[in-house]
Parts: structure tokens; C-alpha cells; sequence
């Protein structure tokens, strides 16, 4: 009977100590240079304008044992807005679209983060043009990956939204530029 | 440019409606009530500026709680949608600063010949309208994180005070003018100032929405003066003068600040109706009134043509930049017109 008694609070020590301490989750700067923020719009109902926004940071969080734990943070510089175009650029930067003189930046804050497969469907609040809503989308990946002793993971999204839902060009029909801007976004971020 | 023919009929119906206050408020026209026609003008131009917006579409973000019983009034107005505080400069202009030069120039209707309350209000008023219009921008505050600013605070103080000087001077000197009989082409020239800051400020890359707010101001500018020839004896434009410029002011700080307007055309712009002061030099003076008149209105001209074809010839090389090779320019008029 001791014996057995002796046996078992071995197991549960033996147990417990190969769980190990609670991980934390892995915090992560995004890469700019191995990083993108794409988009298109339709022009004139004919085909694709695409652009891109040349500035940007932010930071996210990963935990693969706990997705509550994750969060994911960016904010982009509406000033590099680029569409290949010096006089386009400088009309999306004015008043009419972006107006970047009092909206300078395009935030996006995560609220909440569920997994899914092959990554996680997350939930924030995407402040643009003075306006904030909240949006859910999807990100893949969460491989990892290490170089030169820095570890490396990367996502990447495609999704939706309306422009006018923010007030970006709220005055242009939508003939002439669709309501609906495709977005695409690669993040690859480095932990120290 | 947005279509022609909508902005040609907000900008009759501003010039009417405004005509109407100033008539209304002016009974009767043979003996008028100084103080009511006076109000008249300010409420007039006031009503058909507003109006006029309207019928551009032009926006503005009301306060959700803040004046929700006036909103009820005002709604159909300008539209709704509630922030506070207003959104963007164009919003400041609308909400704050409009109320604001109305207010003043009401109760100096008001408070009749005692004039240094509606001094001192003016004095204010031209001291902070450039700061309200420039709140929440990259200028002068940290939008991009703490420290991103581009004006220090020695810097902005000196803008500031920069801007207020020249408002409370332009605006001194027309009220002034006002006074004297050549001074009687002043709200024409502030009107057609205004008229041609609108198409200035589209020009510059501020086409859509509250860029085109400078058409309906001239043209309510102009249907509350040319109303108020009609009336007999003192004249009652100082209201209708004081409303245009200030607005005028705030107008060419947005486009200047916020859009692509030059600093040589909004200079040229605020400047241009001081040229009605020329005829009053001392050989010209001599000149029966109604030359002088007539001089300083075709004196304005020069300066706010000037400001309108830069602009103009500036508009075709950007536009001409971003349309394809071997193709005929685009417009943003194509643009606003296609599918129609």
C-alpha cells in the first residue's frame, strides 16, 4: 500500500515537472523589408489600379498553445501611399481620399484571436480616415524559421473593405473607382 | 471638377436665397430698419451659403449629444453622422467657425452704435480662427507618435500670430473702405474673391466635397449685396463683408494647409479685394464714386486672375502626369460625369 502511495506522488512529480514553467507568448517586431501592404480598386469598371504603402510598422504576439494570448498591432503611414504615379499619389495623399495632413496614419489593433487552421481568424479595430470599425480577417501561417540567431515567423491576409466605410473619397461615384478596395498584407516578424 | 450645372444651381440658389433675407429683412425698402437689414445680411448670407452646401452635398460632422435638438433643425441642412470634435478642418470651418463670425456679426446688428464689443469680438475671433482651423493636424499635434509635430512651439505661435495679423488686418481695412462712398464695391469684390477661391482651391487638388465650399459663399456674398442696393439710405453690408472674409480666410488655410494651394495664390486671393483701397489714393479720389467703384472691382480682378490661371496651368501639368501617353488628358470633371 506505501508502496503504491510512494509510486503514484512519484508520477504526478515526474508529471509535473515535464510540463515544465507556463510559456509565455513569443513577441515579434514586423520586418519592414521582408514585409507588404498591398491593394487594388477597380477603375472606371475596367480593371485594377494597385498600390501599395511603402511605410509601415508595428508588432504582434504569438502564442501556438494559447491563441487568447495573441495579439497583433500595425500602423501604416498614409503619406507613402504608391501607386506608381506622382500626381495620383499626391491627390490620394490631399483631402479628397486620405487626407494626410490630419490623418497621417492607418491603425489596426487587435481585440480578439481565435485559432483556425493553418493560423488564426483575428478581430480588431482598423482606424482609418478618422473612422474606426472593427474588422476580422484571417492570417496564415506561423511557421517558424531561424537566421543568423534570430527567429523569424510570417503571415499573410487578403481582405476586403469599403472605402467609403471610412470616408476615403467619399465624394467620388463609385463608377469611377470601386467601393470595395482588395487588400493584401505579408507580415514577417523577428524575435530577439 | 464636379458637375458644372450643380454647382451653377447651388450657386443661383444661395444668391437667391440669400437675396430673399436681405429683401425680407429690409421692409420696407424705402425706409429700412438698419439694425434688422443688418442682421438680414449676415443671416441671409448665412442661409443660402448654407443652402448652397447642401445642394453640393458638402457634409459636416455634427456632435452626436452635444446639440442633438439642434440637429434635429439643422440635419437636412448639412447631413448628419455625430463626432466630436469635428473631424477634419473643413468640419471646424462649418461647425465652429461659421457659427462663430454669425454670432458676432449678429449682435453687433444688435448692440447698434456702440461698436467696441463687436471690436473685441472680431479681434478674438480673427485671433483663433486660424488655430481652430488647423486643430488635430500633423502641424500641431503628434498624430504620428509623441514628438511628430512639424511646428514647434515657438513656430506655431509665430504662424499663428502670422495668420490672425493679416485676417484682422484684410478684414479692418474692408470694414473700413466700407465706410467711405468708394467703399460700396467691397462685398463685390469679396464676393467674386470668394467665387474664384472656390474654383482656386479645386484646382489644387481639393475638387470633391467641401472643396467647393468658396462657390456658394460667393455667390450668397453677392445675392445679399446686390439685394441690398435695393434698400434705401445707410448701407448694411458690413455683416455680409465680415462673414465672407472670415470664412474666405479659413477657406484658403484648408487649401493651403491641407491641399495643394500655393501660398503666392492664397496671398493673392486674401489680398486681392484691399485693391478696392486704390482709387482712395489721392489724384484717383478725384474720380466721381461710381468710377471708383467700377476701378475697384476691375483692381481685384487682376490679382484673383492671376491666382486662377497658376492654378489652372498647374491643374493641366498634373493632370497631363497622370494620364497615359498618346491619350487625350482625363479630367476629374470625366471622371466625376462617367456612367451618368
Amino acid at each position: 500500500m506505501r508502496k503504491r502511495l510512494t509510486g503514484c506522488l512519484v508520477a504526478v512529480f515526474v508529471a509535473f515537472m515535464a510540463a515544465g514553467p507556463a510559456r509565455a507568448a513569443d513577441d515579434y517586431t514586423i520586418d519592414p523589408v521582408h514585409s507588404g501592404v498591398y491593394f487594388k480598386i477597380q477603375h472606371l469598371g475596367l480593371s485594377n489600379v494597385f498600390g501599395r504603402f511603402n511605410e509601415f510598422s508595428g508588432t504582434f504576439s504569438v502564442d501556438p498553445s494559447d491563441a487568447s494570448k495573441c495579439s497583433f498591432a500595425m500602423s501604416i503611414k498614409t503619406t507613402s501611399v504608391d501607386t506608381g504615379n506622382a500626381g495620383r499619389d499626391k491627390h490620394l495623399r490631399s483631402p479628397d481620399f486620405f487626407n494626410d495632413k490630419q490623418f497621417p496614419t492607418i491603425e489596426f489593433k487587435s481585440t480578439a484571436v481565435k485559432p483556425v487552421k493553418d493560423g488564426y481568424e483575428v478581430t480588431g479595430n482598423l482606424t482609418m480616415h478618422g473612422e474606426t470599425k472593427p474588422i476580422t480577417f484571417t492570417l496564415t501561417g506561423g511557421k517558424k524559421a531561424e537566421m543568423k540567431g534570430v527567429t523569424r515567423t510570417g503571415f499573410t491576409t487578403e481582405l476586403v473593405l469599403k472605402r467609403t466605410d471610412f470616408g476615403v473619397g467619399a465624394n467620388v461615384p463609385p463608377a469611377t473607382l470601386g467601393e470595395e478596395v482588395q487588400i493584401a498584407i505579408g507580415i514577417e516578424g523577428t524575435k530577439k | 471638377m464636379p458637375d458644372k450645372i450643380v454647382i451653377l444651381k447651388a450657386m443661383g440658389l444661395a444668391a437667391a436665397i440669400a437675396a430673399f433675407v436681405v429683401l425680407l429683412t429690409g421692409l420696407p425698402w424705402r425706409l429700412p430698419r438698419w439694425r434688422l437689414a443688418t442682421a438680414g445680411g449676415v443671416a441671409g448670407a448665412a442661409l443660402g451659403f448654407g443652402v448652397g452646401c447642401w445642394w453640393l452635398d458638402i457634409k459636416a460632422d455634427w456632435p452626436r449629444t452635444l446639440l442633438r435638438p439642434f440637429r434635429a433643425l439643422c440635419c437636412w441642412w448639412l447631413g448628419t453622422s455625430a463626432d466630436w470634435p469635428p473631424k477634419e478642418a473643413m468640419d471646424w470651418l462649418l461647425l465652429v467657425i461659421l457659427p462663430a463670425i454669425v454670432g458676432v456679426e449678429l449682435f453687433g446688428a444688435a448692440i447698434g452704435k456702440v461698436r467696441w464689443p463687436v471690436w473685441l469680438l472680431r479681434a478674438l475671433l480673427a485671433a483663433i480662427a486660424g488655430r481652430i482651423v488647423l486643430d488635430n493636424s500633423v502641424y500641431i499635434a503628434d498624430l504620428s507618435g509623441p514628438g511628430s509635430r512639424q511646428w514647434d512651439q515657438t513656430l506655431t505661435l509665430k504662424i499663428l500670430a502670422g495668420l490672425a495679423a493679416a485676417l484682422t488686418f484684410v478684414w479692418a481695412a474692408l470694414l473700413l473702405l466700407l465706410r467711405r462712398p468708394g467703399g460700396r464695391a467691397v462685398p463685390f469684390a469679396v464676393a467674386g474673391t470668394c467665387a474664384a477661391a472656390g474654383a482656386t482651391v479645386m484646382f489644387s487638388g481639393y475638387a470633391t466635397g467641401a472643396g467647393q465650399l468658396g462657390l456658394p459663399l460667393g455667390a450668397a456674398i453677392a445675392g445679399a449685396f446686390i439685394a441690398s442696393l435695393l434698400l434705401a439710405g445707410q448701407r448694411t453690408t458690413g455683416g455680409v463683408v465680415s462673414f465672407g472674409v472670415v470664412v474666405l480666410f479659413s477657406y484658403l488655410v484648408v487649401g493651403y494647409y491641407f491641399a495643394d494651394l500655393t501660398l503666392r495664390n492664397a496671398a493673392l486671393l486674401f489680398f486681392a479685394p484691399l485693391a478696392c483701397w486704390l482709387p482712395e489714393l489721392p489724384v484717383i479720389r478725384r474720380l466721381p464714386v461710381y468710377m471708383r467703384a467700377n476701378l475697384g472691382i476691375a483692381l481685384t480682378v487682376v490679382p484673383v486672375v492671376i491666382a486662377l490661371y497658376l492654378a489652372h496651368e498647374k491643374f493641366v501639368a498634373d493632370s497631363a502626369a497622370k494620364s497615359s501617353t498618346g491619350t487625350e488628358d482625363i479630367s476629374p470633371e470625366d471622371y466625376m460625369n462617367f456612367g451618368k
